[in-house]
């Protein structure tokens, strides 16, 4: 069971209803790689660093290729991809052109029933680092001062 | 020509013997540059990367991918009343198929040239530890794709809240964040941001619409003016 970090951040955005108000975010660490990901995967098998290197590159661009040709994807423990548009609206079928109402195109990502399980058994956090660090150095402060006196 | 016979001379070697060794020194010298170039031109190729990603001599994996890339469209119409667009016709994908996991592997297989029982456990395994992972709060950055990650949703909380719930709480002199706590938290999501290379792939692509569903809505448009008319 996993433990999210989770820091508070104001909205800032002085349009908002919500101006003001206090929110969690999650707090993130540094982005691993998928050589990072495939290191264990070296230790169970005896498959080589650079093979498996090689197979998510070729898996990855397989899954770009059929992304792009209109096919949705199944990705066992996380979900479904899948490429979405949004489009403007029409007031006839006759005046609806996809080159022109079409405005952009996303990727979907559906998560199945597992991920979902997993993410609503997390637990959350209060961590503010820049917070922390101020108190430690005026605690430091304190503590020479007391010193010094 | 290279010629090492300084070198040689320098080593002990006779003049005699020179001519021969400086032949074999070529040669390995030949070997090893031919080796080099066939690698860079496999990595070309192939898209390997043998360079770190933000060095210009960076491979994507993606480049050089030639697409064809054509998404079906179909057409449905708004029937939500309470909605401002009502009645309004909008697009959306029409998805060929859902790739399963074996297939995925089949293609990766031959794409790579590798065993495809190896490619399934590579896949597997990734896939499972990237679950884990997420979890723990890391987010997995997939070189050519994009990066996963965990969102969450809070409620929000203002000053006022605050004091109702803490009267000790002095906005001017307390710092806020130190009574807010993670029970504001409710619920996380996966996300999933695409790189800059698949966000070009997105926009390169194009739209192709089913003229026969097209026609058949366009004729059930056409009735329906005709019966209101009179």
């Amino acid at each position: 069971m996993g433990t999210i970090r989770v820091t508070p951040v104001q909205n800032k955005i002085s349009t908002s209803i919500s101006y003001g108000k206090w929110y969690m975010m999650a707090k993130m660490d540094q982005p691993l790689t998928v050589e990072e990901l495939g290191s264990h995967i070296l230790m169970d098998s005896k498959i080589e660093r650079a093979q498996v290197s090689e197979i998510v590159r070729a898996i990855l661009r397989q899954i770009n290729e059929l992304l792009c040709n209109g096919h949705a994807i199944r990705i066992p423990h996380l979900g479904i991809l899948k490429v979405g548009v949004t489009s403007t609206g029409a007031d006839t079928v006759s005046e609806y052109n996809a080159n022109t109402n079409i405005k952009g195109v996303h990727i979907v990502l559906l998560p199945d029933k597992e991920i979902k399980d997993e993410l609503a058994k997390l637990h959350y956090e209060k961590f503010y680092y820049k917070d922390a660090h101020a108190e430690m150095l005026a605690l430091d402060a304190a503590e020479a001062e007391e010193g010094n006196g | 020509m290279y010629n090492a016979r300084p070198l040689f001379t320098y080593c002990g070697i006779p003049f005699f013997q020179q001519a021969q060794y400086n032949c074999i020194f070529v040669f390995f010298l030949y070997i090893q540059l031919t080796e080099f170039s066939v690698r860079n031109l496999e990595a070309i190729v192939s898209h390997r990367t043998f360079a770190p990603e933000n060095s210009k001599h960076h491979v994507s994996p993606i480049k050089n991918f030639k697409l064809m890339a054509k998404v079906k469209i179909s057409i449905y119409q708004n029937r939500n009343k309470k909605s401002k667009n009502y009645k309004q016709f909008y697009g959306r994908v029409k998805h060929n198929s859902t790739i399963e996991p074996d297939t995925l592997c089949a293609h990766a297989a031959n794409d790579s040239g590798i065993e495809e029982a190896k490619v399934a456990i590579v896949f597997e395994g990734v896939l499972k530890q990237m679950k884990e992972q997420l979890c723990l709060g890391h987010p997995i950055t997939l070189d050519g794709m994009g990066t996963f990650k965990i969102g969450i949703s809070s409620e929000g909380v203002s000053t006022e809240d605050v004091q109702r719930r803490y009267p000790q709480f002095d906005p001017e002199t307390d710092d806020i964040r130190r009574y807010l706590s993670a029970r504001q938290v409710k619920s996380a999501h996966l996300l999933f941001n695409p790189s800059v290379e698949v966000k070009t792939l997105l926009r390169a692509i194009k739209f192709e619409t089913d003229k026969t569903e097209w026609a058949s809505l366009m004729a059930i448009e056409q009735s329906n003016t005709n019966t209101e008319e009179p």
